[in-house]
């Protein structure tokens, strides 16, 4: 990978790390150092990198960084949570992606970044197997259970309304 | 495929997505008819597809991006190295230009030794090669020196001049020791080879007349130069060598070279030269003292020449009858 590659894959890949990223760790700070955390590490190892695949080199080490930020952050119990809306103002179309991406903070670490890389960034099972170093069948059933968690989420609030 | 309830979450979402084979979606259908509940749960999920937030953007991009670092040749560097390595074998080329070239042109100065060994070891000097009617009793060791002498008669146009230069290092040598210590001091200052005697414009004239060699009387041995005794022992170039063109080069070279370089000489060596030694005065100066200075590197060799040995040496017989 030339650095003009590097650096194409900064511009192509640095928001939807920081996004699955952010959407996982909720904390802003945090965040960014994974991100730089894991773009460094590509500059470093990209002669071996092709372009191809930085794009899942980036996304195993940020999720890899993140979930040891993760562990110290329980074990320490510092958390600094996303300021959470006050709710759905309505059912709408705009209300229900709102409420889906609130819900998603309810779900565990592990379940929520599997969701997150298969509709933010739109990964195979197989290819989120890689980055999770799970199985695909292990990808495919968490992903299941996430998503049937999100439904009860959403129902539970449309009840609530 | 078998689905039942505890595997039927791994073709779920394959099922929702279209993406089962057909023999799978077939048994997924099957399964799911048994099992309402869940049909209901999956057509629920299918609206539950998360979209990302274009709103949440990495701020720093630039802190990211790196400049393409052109590579850095350690032109210098390697240039350095080239450099040391250069001025190295520089400075030893000339290191042993030097050490060399005062040795190769001196080289002469050590044959009288060679040829005194060579001499003692083999007095005898065969008759036959030249016939007593023509040369002098005096020159009969002559064909015995043959190769020594030779080389400087071949390769050198000026005989006359050669032979009073041989002549005169030789008496010198011999008979002059004031200006051999003075000469001795002088090349303690000056090694080099360039050190030369003034010429003697006075001297050089006269050479001709004095010299008592005379060519015409030996036809044959004039090609090689008929030497008084005394000159014999040191004169020999190349003793052990026979007459070669490339082996006589050398004893050339070093003359050129001596009569090229003239420097003054203090006028007191010149008046002893002239008192001590006739010849001396007929014969230029500067060659003579390059002779001395050369001897003057060999001590023991100067010391080991004597008049008895010489004698000796070429000629045994007139010795022996004594």
């Amino acid at each position: 990978m030339t650095p003009k590659d590097y650096n194409t894959c900064v511009e192509l890949y640095s928001d939807r790390l920081f996004r699955f990223i952010l959407k996982n760790m909720k904390n802003e700070a945090d965040a960014r150092d994974v991100v730089q955390n894991a773009f460094e590490i590509l500059w470093k190892k990209r002669e071996g990198i092709t372009p191809e695949k930085a794009r899942s080199f980036l996304f195993t080490v940020g999720h890899n960084n993140m979930i040891d930020i993760l562990r110290k952050v329980k074990r320490m119990d510092y958390v600094e949570r996303i300021p959470e809306k006050s709710g759905p103002s309505g059912m709408d179309n705009f209300a229900l992606k709102e409420l889906l991406n609130n819900s998603i903070n309810q779900l565990n670490d592990l379940h929520r970044s599997l969701v997150l890389l298969r509709d933010y960034e739109g990964y195979s099972y197989k290819e989120i197997a890689k980055i999770t170093q799970l199985t695909e069948s292990q990808v495919k059933v968490y992903i299941f259970r996430a998503r049937k968690k999100l439904q009860e989420i959403l129902v539970s609030v449309d009840r609530a309304l | 495929m078998n689905i039942n309830t505890a595997n039927y979450e791994e073709y779920a979402l394959d099922y929702l997505e279209g993406s089962l084979s057909a023999s799978d979606n077939l048994a997924m259908k099957q399964f799911l008819k048994k099992h309402p509940a869940i049909l209901m749960e999956l057509e629920g999920l299918q609206s539950l597809v998360l979209e990302p937030d274009p709103s949440i953007v990495f701020k720093d991009k630039a802190s990211l991006k790196r400049k393409e670092s052109t590579k850095v040749i350690p032109f210098l560097g390697f240039q350095k190295k080239w450099l040391i390595l250069a001025a190295a074998m520089l400075i030893g080329v000339v290191c042993l230009m030097k050490v060399l070239l005062p040795t190769t042109i001196s080289q002469p100065a050590s044959y009288p030794n060679i040829v005194n060994e060579e001499a003692t070891e083999q007095p005898a000097t065969p008759k036959n090669e030249l016939p007593e009617n023509q040369t002098p009793p005096a020159h009969k060791a002559t064909p015995k020196l043959q190769t020594p002498i030779q080389p400087i008669v071949a390769t050198t146009k000026n005989q006359d001049l050669q032979k009073q230069v041989v002549l005169n290092t030789q008496k010198k040598q011999i008979s002059i020791p004031n200006t051999f210590k003075k000469q001795k001091e002088s090349l303690v200052k000056n090694t080099s080879i360039t050190y030369q005697t003034p010429v003697n414009n006075k001297a050089t004239p006269t050479l001709p007349k004095q010299t008592p060699i005379k060519q015409t009387a030996q036809p044959k041995v004039a090609q090689k130069i008929p030497v008084p005794k005394e000159a014999i022992a040191i004169v020999p170039q190349h003793p052990t060598k026979p007459t070669s063109t490339q082996e006589n080069t050398a004893p050339e070279t070093a003359i050129a070279i001596e009569e090229k370089k003239e420097s003054p000489l203090p006028p007191q060596i010149n008046e002893n030269a002239n008192n001590q030694e006739p010849i001396a005065m007929a014969s230029s100066p500067s060659t003579s003292k390059k002779r001395q200075i050369k001897v003057s590197l060999f001590p023991k060799i100067r010391k080991g020449i004597s008049k008895e040995k010489i004698k000796m040496a070429f000629f045994p017989e007139a010795v022996t009858a004594k």
